[in-house]
């Protein structure tokens, strides 16, 4: 059962080239009203949604409400033009949700723009176009960076050399 | 700001000693990473709310359970 959205099938296509990828969503989170009811008011259907309580593995229960839209993802083989219109489509998109997602309680849930990264390269990163930002902000959205390094080859020094230096100093 | 930047280290180097640990191949290695990714964006935590090690093990294990 695929509890997650995560799709370990289409996940093997990393096996040819492992590289970085980005996520960028629309995340809602915390105490929401009913998921029609956001659908409804956003005018969008969530790529997931969570209810607190609700099992979503064998080990674990979902802490929080979610209503999660993906709004754009990409590899850093794509090119750049693709993902600056990509990232201009999302904020067309954010900026046609603000005003219903400015108007949420923001004592009950948390609205955030999550940006999720994971890095296999030593160099890179991401820019985000102005008006993004400024969807974002009309909409009072929240910036979440989640940044996971997966380098294969570096050597680096392990925790208890680390922990050795420290005592040292 | 010296510390922040050890932990940092420490933290990447916790995902790589799980994968280790539970024997993870390149992929199931990356493979691992996106899963950890994809619990963290939908258990709502703030992007620098990281697993603890004992979380990281418990989520190896549900991640083979897949």
């Amino acid at each position: 059962m695929n509890f997650l959205n995560y799709d370990r099938a289409m996940d093997r296509s990393l096996e040819v080239n492992a590289m970085s990828t980005v996520e960028i969503s629309l995340r809602l989170s915390g105490q929401l009203p009913e998921t029609a009811v956001l659908n409804r008011e956003l005018g969008a259907v969530p790529t997931q949604t969570r209810r607190r309580g609700e099992p979503v593995s064998k080990r674990r229960v979902q802490p929080v409400d979610l209503w999660l839209l993906e709004l754009a993802k990409w590899d850093d083989d794509r090119p750049i033009e693709e993902i600056e219109s990509s990232l201009q489509q999302v904020a067309t998109q954010l900026a046609a949700m603000a005003k219903p997602l400015a108007m949420l309680d923001r004592t009950q849930c948390q609205a955030d723009l999550y940006i999720s990264t994971v890095r296999e390269d030593d160099q890179g990163g991401l820019g985000l176009p102005a008006a993004l930002i400024m969807a974002a902000g009309a909409a009072g959205l929240g910036l979440q960076f989640s940044i996971l390094v997966m380098l294969d080859d570096v050597a680096e020094p392990t925790n208890v050399a680390l922990d050795s230096l420290a005592v040292g100093v | 700001m010296e510390r922040k930047r050890d932990a940092n280290r420490r933290d990447r180097q916790m995902v790589d000693a799980i994968a280790h640990e539970k024997g993870f191949d390149q992929l199931q290695r990356r493979q691992f990473g996106d899963y950890i990714e994809a619990v963290k964006r939908a258990e709502g935590r703030g992007g620098a709310d990281n697993f603890t090690r004992e979380e990281l093990l418990e989520l190896a294990d549900e991640f083979l359970e897949l």
